[in-house]
């Protein structure tokens, strides 16, 4: 093959990803532009950090979901381990009384399910799907256990405030996504952990004979993924100013949902953290502007899925185009 | 009004003609209802009672705009909280909240009312709220344990009672009020009491289950309307043409098994008269009107009339205000014979 | 009835490499039509065009002296035109019968398919070619013998009168071989034409009535089997196709780096013992199925599997250690399938070069991008790999350019021990004077370098040492300067062993 015909796939090759972060910023003027047309509330600052601080829990889920699906993997238990690590932390906030060993039991707890996973599917090289079909059935119940079904109050001002607390109208929740997003981002760019993430995920085998390890990264990953789902846990029961057997119901979805929509490979090894923020950013301003707008939840499913389908298709379409 | 129906009207309504907003001038009045779902029948009942209420004043009430739009949770809490902020936000006059968790919607009581928006905790009393709506769910229950005394006969008599949720506020007061009714006799045994987690397929397990290992069994009382459905189906299934239900909600196909079914008393909630009385209470408070802060929906015992004389001649309480069959079935799917606007004018 | 297909003045280019220039090649029925070459002659694009899997850029194809069109693999099937696949495409769950009338079944009345009427017509062609296999059987208890024989029965049962046989024997034991022969005897007499593509020189000799021999992309040679020799066939096979690299001379003296000894797997190497020394450049070669990746494998830590012992730099290797371990003492590998398991087609040339030494380059914990980026361009110049920017994602490089990453990965300084799997697999005449060149470097810098190779040029000119292998067995041990190639080419293709 001639490498003349190699140089000018180059834009192109760029331009997968350039192009789904144009649509991506397109679609969330256009929806902000329509969304304040029809209620001049959208831009409040209130309405901005509500907006934020709904979409919160779902950054951090996402992120985590980022990673596993770059390694063309996919997390469905990161719903339930939400309820199921806060409802260790909130059992051991109650039990001890103190904030810190709470958090750091709703920690541990989300990564407990994670390495679970991550060994089935690192290790044992399982079907991510499957194991975590599993896991996700499994936190639940274990959620319901520990909960005896019911929900339990939290009162406790330190272990409330990362999930609670708005400096006037910023809710502390936002500056701390901000920075576990900066956070996650030098440890996927700037790591060799990163670099592993998409190693493994880009070809599982030549990562392997490369001697990168990925059935060990794998497992890290998950991990990852489930501490972050046990951080999730400690904002929403500072949200809900209490431990709710059935939080974090469907938030799996929403996250591959707002990954998918950040460009992210379904195959792996392609995508990056910033898809996954403007994905996140699309879906709750969607979200939002549906209920500002008195939008009947009968239609909102309709049009969370017609705009999903409408990216992805969109995707397949420039895909395609260039790859001819 | 079809689920069909009201999205093609959503739909026009989110084509660009979205100018809903309450201007919270003299003549208007916007209600938001936030509900912590929208697919179970009751739920549908509810919201499309509450729509053609709120359709309904608007039309009567010349000088007045009444405007009102529901939103679902779809069960989940933080969903509900983002909702409930988001329509704080806007402002509207009156607010009826379903609440997941009463606890957590603290805050949000009093920023709405530091707005000036009349909150009204639904079915979950709140304190801090202005008003509280609420179901007399132990009071109903009672009534249910009673009718099964009295239509009893005297016989030892095996009952399986299907609760709620675990925990779940509104169940607990119902499991409650059945199980004091049924106490006031003796000759009555509840053989099994498990939660269905307000879940049909739930509910249709449980009955199988009870079906065979109580042979003897008589009743199964439920908190809804929902588990009679596969109950009055496994048992027809397994040929127990004999075995008595005791409902609760008052849909309108298990007060139609009343005569000549085995469905023997029923609570009349009816989504859609809940709907149409929410619009009428906020339609009297916005008149000035003094409520009681805590709120009862009327919800009547349903009986047929043979059931309630045959009751009333076991001793039944006369003062418990029954509706009838064909009276029930009326009211059940014409709210505003009830709560429409003829009855505040 | 005797058919006749003739393929005239046939051409195709993918991008600028001419990969088949004015073939002429012809078939006629009860014959058996050999046609060799070396890999990237061109065979396998031929018989792509004739089963309508590629288009042809000229020439015409005429059945019985008409011109015929075949645009589509469906057009094949329907003049007759049959493919044999290496990877059987049948359904494991299905029987014989169910597999050979798959998308054509009987059926009796209404939707209810006739199965006895299917399983006694495949029972009667099986008869007529005097195969013994039971109809009902599912295919999952098969042996590869017997899949392809499935194979075969299918396209004869679809009125197929041209089989195209791709290496058909290099996945079966000496007795399917004989049963396969045989079989192909028999529909050589029915009046089946066979266009059977081998490298294996006793095979086509003792059943192909014409061979041919394509070279980079031509026809070189078309002759009969009994007008021709082994050696004459070989002996066309090959020719100069390099003329950019030549090998430079050095004294090898260094330390023993890798050492093998009695290394046996049943079935796949028999008492492999060798040693490379600092700086040597060992080759393994013979034809596929040799056993020769296998042995790679094993080395690696990639297999465990295996008796007999290997050492490097005076100790002893753990079977089955894993790459992970392997790399961390100085060994690399480059393997044989570039896409399947050589880069990680999503990832950047950077990412790409970079992975094997990442750590090397980090600095409290994060990745220090300066460093990376002196080395990626260091490696890019050195082996003038052409990219646009070393953020392109490698899989819109070429082959050649791809495969010379796979190479750059390992130019670190500690590394003392490389296995490359047919290095220049795929890879067009200028991709491969470079990699030459690399190795080369390599191995003057003191690496050891082990390498199988199926492409007795390469072989020749890239050696310091030659050990040939035919099924597993060493044959013969060559060492620079004193190479046959005549004599290697027979050692591989297992000439005197018998037919």
């Amino acid at each position: 093959m001639s490498d003349a015909a190699v140089s000018p796939r180059r834009t192109f090759a760029l331009d997968g990803l350039m192009l789904r972060y144009a649509v991506l910023v397109g679609l969330i003027v256009i929806a902000s532009v329509g969304f304040s047309l029809a209620n001049s509330n959208f831009y409040s600052i209130t309405n901005v950090g509500i907006l934020l601080r709904s979409i919160s829990v779902l950054f951090l889920v996402s992120m985590g979901m980022t990673f596993i699906m770059l390694t063309g993997g996919i997390d469905l238990s990161v719903g339930s381990n939400v309820a199921f690590s806060g409802g260790v932390g909130v059992v051991a906030l109650t039990t001890t009384g103190s904030a810190t060993i709470g958090f750091i039991c709703a920690l541990l707890a989300g990564m407990a399910i994670g390495w679970v996973n991550g060994v089935f599917i690192g290790r044992l090289r399982l079907s991510a799907f499957m194991v975590t079909l599993a896991t996700f059935a499994l936190a639940r119940g274990l959620a319901l256990v520990i909960y005896d079904a019911d929900s339990i109050n939290v009162d406790n001002a330190a272990f409330l405030w990362l999930g609670g607390t708005s400096w006037n109208n910023l809710p502390v929740v936002i500056p701390f996504v901000a920075l576990m997003f900066i956070a996650l981002s030098v440890l996927l760019y700037r790591t060799t952990f990163g670099r592993n993430v998409y190693a493994a995920g880009s070809n599982f085998n030549t990562a392997f004979v490369l001697g990168r390890r990925p059935e060990r990264s794998v497992v890290w990953i998950y991990v990852l993924s489930g501490a972050l789902a046990g951080l999730s846990a400690i904002v929403t029961v500072g949200r809900v100013s209490s431990g709710q057997p059935w939080a974090g119901l469907f938030l799996e979805f929403d996250a591959i949902t707002a990954v998918i929509l950040g460009g992210t490979a379904l195959s792996g090894g392609r995508g990056r953290l910033l898809g996954t923020i403007l994905g996140v950013l699309l879906y709750g301003i969607i979200i939002n502007g549906l209920v500002l707008t008195g939008t009947n939840p009968y239609l909102q499913s309709l049009i969370k899925g017609m705009i999903l389908l409408g990216v992805v298709l969109l995707d397949t379409y420039t895909q395609r185009g260039k790859s001819v | 009004m079809t689920i069909l129906k009201k999205m093609t009207a959503t739909l026009a309504v989110a084509g660009g003609l979205m100018g809903t907003t309450a201007l919270a001038d003299e003549g208007t009045l916007d209600i938001v209802f936030i509900n912590d779902g929208h697919v179970a029948p009751y739920h549908v009942a509810w919201l499309s009672g509450f729509e053609d209420a709120i359709a309904a004043y608007d039309e009567a009430f010349s000088d007045l705009e009444v405007t009102g739009r529901w939103l679902s949770a779809e069960g989940s809490l933080e969903k509900m909280i983002q909702q409930a902020e988001v329509t704080i936000n806007e402002k509207p006059d009156v607010m009826f909240v379903n609440a997941i968790n009463v606890d957590a919607f603290e805050p949000l009581v009093a920023k709405a009312q530091a707005e000036g928006i009349t909150w009204i905790a639904v079915h979950s009393p709140m304190e801090s709220a202005d008003y509280s709506f609420t179901l007399g769910d132990v009071t109903n229950g009672r009534n249910q344990g009673l009718a099964m005394c009295a239509l009893s006969g005297g016989e030892p008599f095996q009952v399986g009672v299907m609760l709620g949720q675990a925990g779940n506020p509104s169940g607990e007061a119902r499991r409650q009020g059945i199980l004091e009714g049924i106490s006031s006799c003796d000759n009555i045994e509840v053989v099994a009491e498990q939660p269905a987690d307000w879940d049909t397929v739930k509910a249709q397990s449980i009955a199988e289950n009870w079906l065979t290992q109580f042979p003897d069994l008589d009743a199964i009382s439920g908190v809804t309307d929902g588990y009679m459905y596969p109950a009055i189906a496994v048992a027809q299934n397994s040929g127990r043409d004999d075995l008595q239900f005791y409902g609760y909600d008052g849909d309108v196909p298990i007060i139609q098994q009343m005569e000549g079914g085995n469905v023997m008393a029923d609570i009349l909630l009816s989504g859609t008269r809940e709907g149409w009385n929410f619009v009428q209470m906020a339609y009297r408070i916005h008149k000035g009107e003094e409520l009681d802060k805590v709120y009862d929906f009327f919800t009547p015992l349903v009986l047929s009339e043979a059931n309630h004389e045959k009751a009333l001649a076991n001793g039944f309480p006369e003062d418990i205000e029954v509706f009838y069959v064909d009276r029930a079935l009326e009211v059940a799917t014409k709210g505003y014979l009830e709560f429409g606007p003829d009855s505040v004018q | 009835m005797t058919k006749r297909i003739d393929m005239k003045g046939i051409g195709k280019s993918f991008f600028a490499t001419r990969a088949l220039d004015n073939v002429d090649f012809s078939c006629v029925s009860g014959e058996v039509h050999a046609l060799v070459g070396l890999n990237g002659a061109g065979k396998s694009t031929l018989m792509k065009v004739l089963g309508g899997v590629i288009s042809r850029d000229e020439g015409i194809i005429e059945v019985n002296g008409e011109r015929v069109e075949i645009a589509a693999p469906a057009d094949a099937g329907r003049l007759g035109i049959s493919m044999i696949h290496q990877e059987y495409s049948l359904i494991n769950e299905l029987t014989v019968a169910g597999n050979i009338f798959l998308g054509r079944e009987l059926r009796r009345n209404g939707p209810f398919l006739d199965k006895s009427e299917m399983a006694r017509r495949v029972k009667q062609q099986l008869d007529r070619f005097g195969l013994d296999l039971d109809p009902n059987r599912p295919v999952r208890e098969l042996n590869s013998g017997e899949k392809q024989i499935v194979e075969i029965i299918r396209a004869l049962m679809s009125d197929s009168w041209l089989i195209v046989m791709d290496e058909p024997t290099s996945a079966l034991s000496e007795e399917d071989k004989g049963r396969l022969f045989e079989f192909i005897r028999r529909m050589k007499s029915e009046g089946i034409s066979i266009i059977y593509i081998s490298h294996h020189m006793p095979e086509i000799f003792g059943i192909a009535e014409q061979v041919t021999v394509m070279r980079d992309g031509k026809i070189v040679l078309s002759e009969r089997t009994a007008k021709t020799t082994e050696d004459a066939v070989i002996k066309t096979m090959t020719g100069t196709e390099l003329d950019g690299f030549v090998k430079p001379h050095k004294d090898i003296d260094g330390n023993v780096t890798l050492s093998v000894s009695t290394l046996t797997k049943p079935g796949t190497y028999n008492d492999i013992s060798f040693d490379v020394r600092r700086g040597e450049i060992l080759v393994l070669t013979g034809l596929r199925g040799c056993g020769a990746p296998e042995i790679a494998k094993a080395i690696f830590g990639l297999d465990a599997d295996y008796s007999g012992t290997i050492s490097y730099g005076g100790k002893q290797l753990k079977p089955g250690r894993g790459p992970a371990a392997s790399v961390r003492d100085g060994m690399g590998l480059v393997t044989e399938n570039r896409d399947k398991n050589g880069i990680l087609p999503q990832l950047s040339v950077r990412d790409n070069i970079a992975l094997p030494f990442l750590e090397k380059s980090v600095r409290g914990g994060i990745i220090d991008g300066k460093r990376i980026d002196t080395l990626v361009n260091k490696a890019i110049a050195d082996t003038s790999t052409k990219t646009s920017s070393p953020d392109q994602e490698i899989r819109f490089l070429s082959g050649g350019n791809k495969q010379k990453i796979c190479f750059s990965r390992w130019l670190d300084p500690d590394l003392e021990f490389l296995i490359l799997l047919e290095p220049t697999r795929g890879i067009d005449v200028h991709a491969k004077a470079d990699i030459y060149r690399i190795i080369e470097e390599l191995s003057e810098r003191g690496v050891a370098i082990l390498i199988l190779s199926y492409e007795i040029d390469e072989v020749i000119m890239l050696a310091d040492r030659v050990i040939t292998l035919y099924q597993g067995s060493p044959v013969s041990e060559y060492t620079y300067p004193n190479f046959e190639k005549d004599q290697m080419l027979s050692d591989m293709a297992g000439v005197g062993q018998p037919h």
